[in-house]
């Protein structure tokens, strides 16, 4: 077993543990502790990757989602003075479920590719890095709106959509920079700067869905429920253009 | 007429068109971005009645349908007027704040009082950044972050000129698309581009590490030089930009083809022959000299008896064939030599066979030259558009109004866009900690 895949089985063991000692103990504390714990794991299972690759370890699925829950635990870690306890269970749930998911995808999907030449540019580590950081605060943003859509309590509502918007005025910009300097990437590798791929164009769709909650929210004073709504719908276009783009339609963005 | 254009330009920039659009694109864009796009009539039509409606409507090219184009010029107006209502508005309030009466300050969000002196407030603001604003005997307005405030219409500034450079782009652009073997050239614009070298380095897996491409570039008043290209490395010459797009096996061409000669008493010699260039060897079978010319090569070959023609079935080397002029014993033969199928050969001789063994294929180099002066407008719009939600999000604007209320209290108010940390901070500094939030 390679180094790698010895620190991913420890953070998905580690996320047990967040998902179970933190709520029994009501310890915020040790959900922090837990969460660094965690992010340092994740840390030495990418630096491994990449030292076994050679190369900046995000180019295919299975990489892909470890990087994704790094961006999850290192943003739940940025907000952790804010959440609520409830988080520690979902994060450590989400863990736990991407993480074995990523374990039991096929060799093929896990195999350390070389680099192919349309992905030999720095804009890579821009681009596939921005992206994704927005992915994880989408994510973490549509938990928070499901919870609210569950939550009976009007003070914890109201932190919890304080905190959805949050995340969102993070991951916006992300989503932009990483449509940016993809399209950016794009003229330099394939001439143009924006083709109307299926990966470009609902990464797009995606952008479109979040502006809208922005606007709702800032110019018309949206909140709550309708709002909580829309996060969902923006979560589901995230994954469609993650994964569903990938996997269901033909396009120049063969890799993820 | 001043009426009319006024009720253009507010419902060009209402908030429902914006809506209103939206609810118009985004369908267009699920389609152009899930269903096929721009490809042959044929393949819709395999999918029957939903296929022959789809293209009637146009969905096959969504992107560059006029209802696309209207909605996106639409969408440009919508972003154009709001930015001509709000703009003026904003400088003019940011320019002229008034100050307020008491009563107003006490009903702020944020409001508390002060045992400080007017020049001890007024000196720890200037002192944490801000502005003097507006002032009178007793009352003064300062703001700080103002420029966090007028984030959103730069935001929407960069995605203006975005759109427009999408516009250019779409309008302006020009594409030159060249499959070249190493000597061949091409023209485009006013220049000429010659490949050179076309070469694939390998990983160890022998899995493709680049595509490089030497070529040489001439104009006609200009001197020549060679450059050279790669994936992700294109070369910008005379605002063109010249791309390393794709590679693949040229279809027509090949490299040394490898000539089997077998004499009547079974004993063969194979000659290396290159491809539309006569050579001549001397047989060591048989001793005797033979002179081949091979000028031709069709990669699927096809007969059609009835159009007496010969064609290629497909572009892959599906079933190779190579045309030869073979000169031998003071005859002249012409005909096809078949890779896969030598039985069909039809180049023949008394005492001596000729059929292809073999042949080495040459690779094409995709050689794409854009012309695209929507490209620098994009990134310009793109660079201040990230500025502007930067500024947005992360710039908190604060304006705080200061009041004498009596002889020893200063009554203290403030409002803030986008975050009351900074805004609750300052307060309690000027207050001793006690600051009140409606």
């Amino acid at each position: 077993m390679k180094w790698s895949e010895i620190f991913i089985q420890a953070t998905i063991i580690f996320s047990i543990i967040l998902i179970i000692l933190p709520s029994i103990l009501k310890s915020k504390r040790l959900s922090l502790m837990l969460k660094y714990l965690i992010g340092i794991s994740l840390s030495m299972a990418i630096i491994f990757r990449g030292i076994q690759t050679k190369r900046f370890p995000i180019i295919n699925l299975y990489e892909s989602i470890i990087f994704l829950v790094w961006g999850i635990i290192l943003l739940s870690i940025i907000f952790h003075k804010k959440l609520p306890l409830v988080e520690t269970i979902i994060t450590g749930l989400i863990n736990v479920a991407l993480l074995g998911a990523a374990t039991l995808l096929p060799p093929w999907e896990k195999a350390p590719h070389y680099l192919i030449p349309a992905l030999q540019s720095w804009w890579l580590y821009i681009h596939v890095t921005t992206s994704f950081l927005s992915y994880s605060g989408f994510t973490i943003a549509a938990i928070f709106a499901f919870l609210y859509l569950l939550q009976k309590d009007k003070n914890k509502r109201r932190i919890i959509d304080e905190i959805s918007y949050k995340l969102i005025t993070v991951s916006f910009p992300l989503l932009s920079l990483g449509i940016i300097t993809g399209a950016i990437w794009a003229h330099y590798a394939w001439g143009r700067y924006w083709s109307w791929d299926p990966k470009e164009t609902w990464s797009l769709i995606t952008w479109i869905i979040y502006a809208g909650y922005l606007h709702a929210r800032i110019t018309k004073g949206w909140s709550g429920r309708k709002t909580a709504w829309w996060l969902i719908l923006g979560f589901m276009a995230t994954v469609f253009t993650f994964l569903g783009v990938n996997y269901l339609l033909p396009g120049l963005h063969s890799y993820l | 007429m001043v009426n009319i254009s006024t009720r253009i330009i507010k419902l060009l920039s209402s908030t429902k068109l914006t809506i209103l659009l939206f609810i118009f694109l985004l369908p267009l864009l699920i389609i152009g971005g899930t269903f096929p796009q721009h490809y042959p009539a044929a393949y819709y039509y395999k999918y029957g009645l939903p296929g022959h409606i789809f293209l009637l409507l146009g969905l096959n090219s969504v992107f560059q349908s006029p209802i696309f184009t209207i909605l996106l010029l639409l969408f440009l107006l919508n972003i154009l007027a709001c930015l001509y209502v709000r703009i003026p508005k904003k400088f003019k309030s940011s320019r002229h704040i008034p100050l307020l009466p008491l009563d107003h300050i006490k009903n702020m969000k944020f409001h508390t009082t002060s045992t400080k002196t007017y020049t001890e407030i007024e000196n720890y603001l200037k002192k944490r950044g801000y502005k003097l604003k507006n002032k009178n005997r007793n009352c003064s307005v300062f703001t700080k972050g103002e420029i966090g405030w007028w984030g959103a219409e730069i935001a929407h500034l960069g995605l203006l000129t975005i759109i427009i450079a999408g516009i250019i782009s779409s309008t302006l652009s020009k594409e030159y698309f060249f499959q070249l073997t190493p000597g061949e050239s091409a023209q485009f614009s006013n220049y000429t581009v010659q490949l050179k070298t076309f070469k694939i380095p390998l990983y160890p897996d022998g899995t493709p590490r680049q595509y490089i491409s030497t070529i040489l570039l001439a104009g006609r008043n200009t001197k020549s030089f060679t450059a050279i290209i790669s994936v992700n490395h294109p070369l910008n010459y005379k605002g063109y930009l010249i791309y390393q797009s794709s590679y693949g096996i040229a279809p027509f061409k090949i490299g040394k083809a490898e000539i089997l000669v077998t004499n009547s008493y079974g004993r063969k010699t194979t000659l290396q022959v290159p491809f539309a260039r006569p050579v001549t060897f001397t047989l060591p079978i048989s001793n005797s000299k033979v002179t081949i010319f091979c000028p031709v090569f069709i990669p699927d070959f096809v007969y059609d008896i009835a159009a007496k023609k010969i064609y290629s079935r497909s572009m892959e080397h599906k079933n190779p064939a190579l045309m030869c002029k073979i000169s031998y014993n003071k005859k002249l033969t012409t005909g096809w030599l078949f890779l896969n199928y030598p039985q069909f050969n039809t180049i023949s001789f008394k005492k001596i066979r000729f059929s292809l063994e073999a042949y080495k294929p040459i690779y094409y180099s995709g050689i794409e030259i854009n012309y695209d002066p929507g490209t620098k407008p994009f990134i310009i719009g793109s660079i201040i558009f990230l500025m502007g939600i930067f500024l947005s999000f992360y710039i908190p604007f604060q304006r705080i109004w200061i009041c004498q209320k009596d002889r020893d209290t200063i009554l203290i108010g403030g409002i803030s866009y986008r975050g009351d940390k900074v805004l609750i901070k300052d307060l309690s500094q000027l207050s001793g900690g006690k600051i009140e939030v409606e």
